[in-house]
């Protein structure tokens, strides 16, 4: 007899503790391979990192609850000579992929100035399954040469408890 | 929408659920003369035993059963009393059993008699001890990274708590117990428990293969094909009806590039193409889970099926007969064959509306049948030499495919009325394809968060099954040489893994150095031409002064798309949406800046109209949500709007009522 069913629960392990700020329970610190920067992150959310040219890490969580899964943060990194050539093109990109969006606010991450906005969507289309609203908070990051992002995505009645550990997230975040 | 596994796999078990054509009704022993064998077959899986003298059963706890209990568990499983899990249904049709929604049986694939409830009792079993098996996997990936004899990390701890949850209803209770209390102590005694758990379990899944089994995983010259195919068809009707759709199929992707790419993937060693059955299936049943309304499945096998959601037949037939709109009565007709085969087989105008609706989805759904007669990894997955997952680089290329299948048919200039999540996902790809592979990532790992990985993932499971088989094999002599086999057959998927993530990589990059960029200059114009085409110039100058701005490459007929966007958005309209209204102005706004042109006061005086328009529609909504948490998010859109148009009113009015309601910012 083989298995019908295939669970997999975990992903890279990338995540270690190390010096740095305080690490809440059950919370570790995450290091970019890039080095491009370091957070701390839930040690149960699970980890997808280098996926494409420009990902370099997605938290997924919560790992229990009603919503397994259910909620991401994903950081990226764009180069300018890629696929947005400004800030600004990133911003109307997002924006025009969603139900509502909001004007870009300024926001502090590890004392460099960033836009913060947030959006609602649409998820992908599967095929009948109907797509579902997920809100989005985006952090844009900018340098001389392109961008992080930092992005937070979930279910709407899954949002608020998200939000508070992408919050926590982004203030652990620290730049070389 | 994803890929299940060979139907051959299932229902092999001890005692098996599964019997020789035509035996099905034959007693299985004079003793047990009542009992049809198949039923017989399952009371033994679940560890019934019969008594000698009296030939009646005995259950696994020592109790007797009375012949009214035996004869209610040989009773056909009625569906409507007892509701199959949308998962459990899944796993039936993905192996050849039918659901007669009518009349709440299950018939079997072979002898096409209905399923006893015993033998739907032995198959929920045997889920979950797979279920309980991955679960002990998982937590076995974890713990082979902690150091021995060491209490267990925070983080560890946090992951395996995770897992335990996640499947508290099969797991052993001890090691939930343990989990709750971590003590030093606690967790290393956690290490020996899940570690002895997962042994039985692997002693288990692995003593079931046989011989031939062995051999077959461990060396591909002795593999005999034969023995993964399967009929897909369940009957006649079913046939003829797979058999029409087949031929129009052919012709449909024929005539399209990425079609036509995808039928060569299928040719066989003559050069033949051997599409996957093509059937329509209710799929799920109703319970929301997992596969509820899943809309497309592939089932893995040669030559495999897509098994569409009948209700997708039903929605055609209702657009077209007034009279069948959302009607429940139709759906429940469209599940059986023989409906489906008297009104499609003979009548090519309602098949050629069904593959309208549907053939993206078929790209998509043939995209996994190329993947699994190309990918060394599903073959590997198919002899267990490799755990099966839903594989997320799969799925973003079987998006990809159905994208780029969707841009030939634009292209083609008779793409029609098409699905606008088909279009939506086009258009994810053509803004940001890395993007648009994370939220395709995220709407898996949220839809299927024990079953959808990455390359890592499975990579990491399989280091953990190749430590538990080692471990058997230290058990006997005989168990070593068994399982040497079972090792060299899990070391042929590992390396199968890593070819196939190496192709993999070099298929994405040498679709983004290659054909994506102009594919995406040319998405964008097809786009923006439909918008126009439908009455929507502002929508034709968002989508393409998007593309300029993030290629850099100038769009010469911008300028008059501009002129028409003003036109269409300077002023509140009921046939523009506010939002899109706001975000027209505001690419306005970014395409006057990037050619040097500042925007006039007038320009400025919209976009604020638009602003506290949408804060004070925003803060509106908020009064009336039903939940806290929707009325502060409600109110922080509304504020930031507020915010944008330098409202002082509106934005403190929306603080005021925040903090009437006891919250404030």
């Amino acid at each position: 007899m083989r298995k019908i069913f295939l669970s997999a629960c975990l992903l890279a392990g990338a995540c270690s503790k190390a010096q740095g700020p305080a690490i809440p329970d059950g919370w570790a610190r995450y290091d970019d391979p890039g080095r491009l920067f370091s957070c701390m992150a839930p040690g149960d959310w699970r980890v997808t990192q280098l996926q494409s040219r420009a990902h370099r890490v997605t938290f997924h969580g919560p790992a229990s609850g009603p919503k397994p899964m259910a909620a991401a943060i994903a950081v990226y990194r764009h180069e300018f000579s890629e696929n947005y050539a400004s800030v600004d093109a990133y911003f109307s990109a997002q924006a025009a992929g969603a139900i509502k969006f909001t004007p870009a606010v300024e926001r502090l991450v590890d004392t460099k100035h960033a836009k913060e906005f947030f959006l609602e969507r649409l998820s992908p289309a599967m095929h009948g399954k109907p797509p579902e609203p997920v809100v989005e908070n985006v952090i844009i990051l900018p340098d001389s040469a392109g961008f992080l992002t930092i992005t937070h995505t979930a279910p709407p009645d899954l949002h608020p408890a998200t939000k508070k550990v992408f919050d926590t997230l982004v203030e652990s975040f620290q730049l070389p | 929408m994803r890929k299940i596994f060979p139907a051959a796999l299932l229902l092999a078990g001890p005692g098996a659920l599964t019997l020789p054509a035509g035996a099905a009704q034959e007693p299985a022993s004079v003793q047990a003369s009542t009992i049809p064998a198949r039923a017989m077959a399952a009371f033994k899986f679940l560890g019934y035993s019969q008594d000698k003298a009296s030939g009646g059963l005995i259950s696994p706890q020592g109790k007797a059963l009375t012949p009214e209990e035996t004869a209610s568990w040989v009773e056909p499983h009625d569906c409507d009393r007892e509701p199959l899990h949308s998962t459990t249904r899944m796993v039936l049709l993905a192996n050849g059993y039918r659901i007669d929604d009518i009349r709440g049986d299950i018939l079997t694939p072979n002898s096409k008699t209905p399923m006893t409830r015993i033998e739907i009792a032995a198959l929920v079993s045997q889920i979950e001890k797979s279920r309980r098996h991955d679960a002990l996997l998982a937590m076995q990936s974890v713990l082979e990274t902690q150091s021995p004899g060491q209490p267990l990390s925070v983080e560890a701890q946090a992951r395996l708590k995770a897992i335990a949850e996640s499947s508290r209803d099969v797991l052993p209770p001890e090691i939930s117990d343990i989990l709750a209390a971590p003590s030093k102590a606690a967790s290393i005694g956690l290490k020996q428990t899940v570690s002895d758990r997962y042994m039985e379990s692997a002693r288990f899944f692995d003593g079931e293969k046989s011989g031939l089994e062995r051999l077959q995983a461990a060396a591909p010259g002795l593999r005999v094909p034969e023995l993964r195919e399967r009929t897909a068809y369940f009957d006649d009707h079913e046939k003829r009806l797979g058999a029409a759709l087949s031929k129009d199929v052919m012709e449909l992707f024929s005539a399209n590039p990425v079609g036509r790419e995808l039928l060569d993937g299928l040719k066989d060693r003559s050069g033949q193409v051997r599409l996957p059955a093509i059937l329509l299936l209710r799929l799920g049943s109703g319970d929301g889970k997992e596969y509820d309304r899943a809309g497309a499945v592939y089932v893995g096998g040669d030559p495999g099926a897509v098994i569409f959601d009948s209700r997708n037949a039903a929605r055609v037939l209702g657009k077209r007969w007034d009279n069948a709109k959302d009607s429940t009565a139709l759906e429940t007709v469209m599940g059986h064959s023989e409906g489906l085969d008297l009104l499609f087989s003979g009548n090519a105008a309602l098949r050629k509306d069904l593959l309208s609706e549907l053939e993206v989805t078929l790209a998509h759904e043939l995209t996994h049948a190329v993947q699994f007669r190309r990918d060394r990894a599903e073959t590997e997955s198919s002899f267990d030499n490799l755990p099966g997952i839903i594989l997320l680089e799969d799925e973003h290329e079987a998006f990809l495919n159905q994208s780029r299948y969707l841009h030939e048919k634009l292209k083609s200039g008779k793409a029609g009325e098409l699905p606008p999540g088909d279009i939506d996902v086009y258009r994810r790809f053509l803004v940001d394809f890395d993007l648009c592979r994370e939220h395709i990532s995220q709407r898996y790992m949220a839809l299927f968060p024990a079953k959808a990985g990455g390359f890592k993932t499975v990579a990491e499971l399989q280091a953990a099954r190749a430590g538990g088989i080692k471990r058997l094999m230290a058990e006997s002599f005989l168990g070593f040489m068994e399982r040497s086999l079972s090792l060299l057959g899990l070391d042929r998927g590992t390396e199968a893994l890593e070819d196939d993530e190496t192709e993999h990589k070099k298929r994405i990059n040498s679709f983004l150095s290659g054909t994506y960029p102009s594919m995406r200059a040319e998405g964008s114009r097809l786009l923006a031409q439909r918008h126009r085409s439908a009455g929507r110039p502002d929508l034709a100058f968002l989508t393409l002064s998007q593309f300029e701005a993030a290629s850099k490459e100038p769009s010469p007929e911008l300028q008059t798309l501009a002129d028409e966007a003003w036109r269409v958005s300077g002023m509140p309209s009921q046939a523009v949406p506010l939002p899109d209204q706001i975000n027209v102005l505001q690419e306005l706004r970014a395409y006057h800046a990037r050619h040097g042109r500042p925007v006039s006061p007038e320009f400025e005086g919209s976009l604020k109209a638009a602003y506290v328009q949408w804060a004070v529609e925003q803060f509106a909504a908020a009064k009336k949500a039903a939940t806290p948490s929707e009325r502060e998010r409600l109110l922080d859109y509304a504020k930031s709007f507020a915010d944008a148009a330098k409202s002082e009113v509106v934005a403190e009015a929306i603080e005021a009522f925040r903090k009437t309601k006891g919250a404030s910012r």
